[in-house]
This record gives C-alpha cells, structure tokens and sequence, in this order.
C-alpha cells in the first residue's frame, strides 16, 4: 500500500503535472499579491504625501491667522499706548498751567517730547490739544495767553498778577523758543521798557527800525513796534506777525491802543490793553481774536472782584465811626465797577488809581482797616 | 496601515500643538489684560490726587478771599468781609433766577465739591461758610483741612480756622 502523504507529495512535486499546475497557481498568485501590494504601496505613499501636504498648509495658514491676530494686536496697542501718553502729557500739562499760574512772576521752563500743543480761544469755545492726538482739555475761565500752535521739545511758563489796584487775576503767558519775539526801539522809552520786561530766557531780540530782520529758521516772527513801523523785516509772511503798540498812560504799565497785523501787514483788528499784563498778553497771543476772548475772560473775573471788593467796602463804610475813613469807603465803592469791558480801560484805569490813592491815604495815620 | 497610523498621529500631533498654543495665546491675553485694568485703576487713583492738589492750591491762593495789606498779601489769612460777600455772590447766581455766571464760573474751578471754611473761636465757638457746594454730594470724597487765620477788618482781630476742600468722586 502507497503511503498518503507520500502520494501528496508525488502529486504536488514540480516534476508531477499536478504539481506543476499548483506551484504555477502560486506563483500566480504571488504575482497578483505582489502587484497588488505595489499598487496599495504606491497609493499610500500618495496619501502620505498629500496628507503631508496638507498639513503644511494647514500649518501655514494657523501660523499666518496667528500672526496677524498679534499684528492687530501689536497696532491697537501701539494706538491706545499713544493716546495713553497723549491723554497723561495734556492731564500733567493742565496741572502744571493751574498751579504755576497761583506762583505769580515765576517763570518756569518744561522739557516736553517733541509734540504740537494747539491753543484755541473763541466765542463759547476754549481748549488747548495735542495736535498729534485729537486729546484736547477744555479751559474756558484759565486766562492763558499763547501763540495758537507750540512746536517743540520744549515750554516757557511765565505768571504776572494783573492788579487794578488789588489782585485780581493770574495772567500765564506760554511759549517757546522757537518763536522770535523782535522789539522794534522807538522814540520814547516804552521799546526799552518792554525788553527789560520779557523775561531773559525767551528768544528776544531789541533793534532799530530800520535794521534787517532775516530769517533764522525759528517757527513764527513776533514783531513789536510803538511809533516807529519796520521797514526791514525779511521774515516770511506766513511766519510772521506784528503788534502795533500805542500807550496812552506814562508808562507801558498804563493802558492804550494795540493793532494786530498778519504777515502781509493786513489788519487782524485793533483793541486796547489795560495794565502791563494785558500788554504782554496782546505780544504773546498772535491774533486780536486770541487777544480779546482771553481778555473777556480776564473781565469776567475782574467783575466778580469788583464785587467782593463794593460790598466790602460796603460793610466797612457802615462798621467804622471814624467819618473820614467812611468817605474814603464810600468813595471807593462808587469807583468800583462792577460791569466792565476793555473798552473801558481808561476809565477803569483811572478808578484804579483813585482806589489805589483812598488806600494809601488809609495807611497813613488812620486807625481804619485798608480797601484793600 | 501602520503607515497610514503614522501620518494620523502626526496631524493629531499638529492639532494639538495649535490647540495649546491658542490655549496659551488666550491665558496670556487674560492675565495681560488684568494688569493693564490695574495700572488704569493706579493711573486714575494719581489723576484724582492730582486734581485735588489743584484744588487746594487754587482755593488756598483765591485773590477773593485772601487777605492783603495793600500789596503785600498774606499767606495763609483769609479776609472775613471777603468770605462774606463771595458766599452771598455765589449763593444769590446759585440760586434759581439768578445770574447763573458767578456759579458756572467757580464749578468750573472747583468741579464736583465743597469749599468751607470754619472759624475755630478761642471760646471754642464754631462759624462755618459754606462758600461752594455743588447740588450732587457723594460719599465718596476726598477732603484736605488747611489752617489758615482768619482776619476780620471791622474789629481788627485775627482767629484761628480751616479751610475745608472736598471733592467728590
């Protein structure tokens, strides 16, 4: 008897025809998983490939909404971080304005960062702004006389009490050294008594009429004359302007006339100062609008101390016995006026004098309590 | 397949980076802007106190209520007839009908606040002027006591008192 397995063997050997058919069935078949395996291997390394790919763009586009995501970030930083600084430089500013301006003839200078301080004084409407922000403060009742723009790195502050005979107001005059201020000397001593004034630190110069005054490169050219009309001004026109100065009293501590002129030499408008520190107002603002809005407000303050002023007067003239001291009250309070305009500024001038006169009179040898 | 896994968990892998780093984006942002709303809280705390040392060197320094001896004032005196007359000026333009002007004029220095002043007598008697005082009190107010001498003209005679500023908030 034939063993099986020897049999199965015979049967699958190559040499059996059996067995050749199987061994090719294999091979067949091997070929087949082998060219699938191929196919299978191919498509994966596609899809590896692309998934690869797909990936990198994903990642790019993530990293690119990131990156702009901290752009706008980093700009809307930046812009609030600058009205941030615009908001606390203005705050700070107004601090420093209102008390330097209770310090009466201090002078005081302010290192700034480089920016542009705007001035604005009109009907209803007064405010000071950084020119680079829209930041602005509003300042209706401050009496601050200055140019209408302030460029630089740098601030002068310079407080006179304005006295008509008793204080009645802080005047702050604000400027730089950008801005030239030239006196023109005339035939009195008024040009002279003007420089002497203006402080050392500002840039000021003191010269005849018919000398040149040329271009130096500053920001605006403030021109100053009394009776004698430059003709040698080479400054240009948009940067420069002029005051007219016509002094009635004495003195350039008395009241007059003041005309503002532009650079073409056109008329801005005349108007009229009372006292040295409404002078030195008219040269520090550079419009006769700027002028009289700040000096209305010097006026609304000059009548609210004139009535503190009458009724204290008033309750003196009726507290004291001594009938020589009443006169002087009574005097004093029929002088003190209590609605007043510029255009009155000779008569509130002379009143001054008068009160200033019933006070001295007062020291002497009375026994009585001052006007003022 | 294992091939297949790979390139799975690697894009898992990227996921997840982005994921914690949004995540920490996010947490950066919140913690940044905790602090930022504490320096504006600081900085608004600084803007008060600045305000109200205004406050008290404009009230302190009022050519109105100083005292003066021809032209020599005298710090820290505030004249008695001129406190007087002030307080019925600002009283009378606060008042309804009144002219309006001298009352605008102070709040717009003063702002949102009381400007008093008290009289300390040596009999321990105490007089109070209100000189300003805006209608919308608050309780919560900062308030500086200055001593100042009070001066009355009509009898010659100093006393000892205080200038009270508040300033609401």
């Amino acid at each position: 008897m034939i063993d099986t397995n020897n049999k199965n063997q015979i049967q699958n050997s190559c040499f059996h025809p059996k067995g050749q058919s199987l061994i090719f069935g294999i091979n067949k078949k091997r070929h087949t998983l082998n060219l699938k395996n191929k196919i299978l291997r191919f498509l994966l390394m596609k899809k590896a490939q692309i998934a690869i790919q797909f990936n990198w763009i994903f990642i790019f586009i993530v990293g690119a909404i990131i990156l702009a995501f901290f752009l706008v970030v980093i700009k809307s930083q930046t812009t609030e971080s600058n009205a941030e600084v615009a908001a606390e430089l203005i705050n700070n500013l107004e601090t420093i304005i209102k008390t330097s301006q209770q310090s009466k003839g201090s002078f005081k200078s302010l290192s700034l960062p480089t920016v542009t301080i705007g001035f604005t004084c009109e009907e209803d409407i007064s405010f000071f702004e950084l020119k680079e922000s829209s930041y602005k403060k509003d300042n209706p009742f401050d009496i601050i006389f200055a140019p209408e723009e302030i460029s630089g790195n740098n601030l002068f502050m310079w407080s006179l009490e304005w006295k008509l005979p008793y204080p009645v107001a802080h005047f702050q005059y604000l400027t730089n050294n950008r801005i030239k201020y030239v006196i023109i000397d005339d035939t009195s001593s008024f040009a002279e008594e003007l420089n002497k004034t203006l402080p050392k630190n500002i840039t000021k110069s003191f010269i005849s009429s018919n000398e040149a005054v040329v271009d130096q490169n500053y920001d605006h050219y403030r021109i100053i004359y009394f009776d004698t009309k430059p003709t040698n001004i080479n400054t240009p026109e948009k940067k420069t302007s002029y005051l007219n100065v016509t002094v009635s009293g004495t003195n350039i501590d008395s009241y007059g006339e003041l005309e503002f002129f532009n650079g073409n030499k056109d008329s801005l408008g005349k108007n009229k100062f009372l006292k040295l520190e409404s002078l030195l107002g008219a040269v520090f603002s550079n419009t006769e609008e700027f002028y009289n809005c700040t000096m209305k407000k010097a006026f609304e303050r000059l009548n609210i101390i004139n009535s503190v002023h009458n009724n204290r007067a008033n309750n003196l003239s009726q507290s004291q016995i001594d009938s020589t001291c009443k006169i002087l009250y009574l005097t004093t309070e029929q002088a003190i006026l209590t609605t007043l305009e510029l255009k009155d500024a000779h008569t509130i001038y002379i009143n001054a004098q008068d009160i200033k006169k019933y006070n001295e009179d007062l020291m002497r040898g009375k026994n009585c309590p001052l006007i003022y | 397949m294992i091939k297949r896994k790979k390139a799975q968990v690697q894009m898992g892998e990227s996921f997840a980076i982005i994921i914690i780093v949004i995540i920490m984006i996010v947490l950066g942002l919140i913690f940044y802007s905790k602090i930022k709303s504490e320096d504006i809280s600081k900085k608004e705390l600084l803007f008060d106190e600045l305000s109200m040392v205004e406050l008290a060197q404009i009230a302190g320094a009022l050519p109105e209520i100083h005292c003066s001896s021809a032209d020599v004032s005298d710090s820290n005196c505030i004249d008695l007839l001129k406190i007087n007359a002030l307080e019925e000026i600002i009283t009378s333009s606060s008042a309804s009908g009144g002219d309006k002007t001298a009352f605008y004029y102070y709040r717009e220095i003063f702002g949102r606040g009381k400007i008093m002043i008290r009289e300390i007598g040596l009999d321990g008697t105490i007089n109070e002027w209100i000189l300003y005082k805006t209608d919308n009190e608050s309780l919560s107010q900062n308030t500086i006591f200055s001593p100042v001498s009070i001066y009355n003209p009509s009898t010659n005679t100093k006393s000892f008192g205080m200038l009270i500023i508040t300033k609401y908030t």
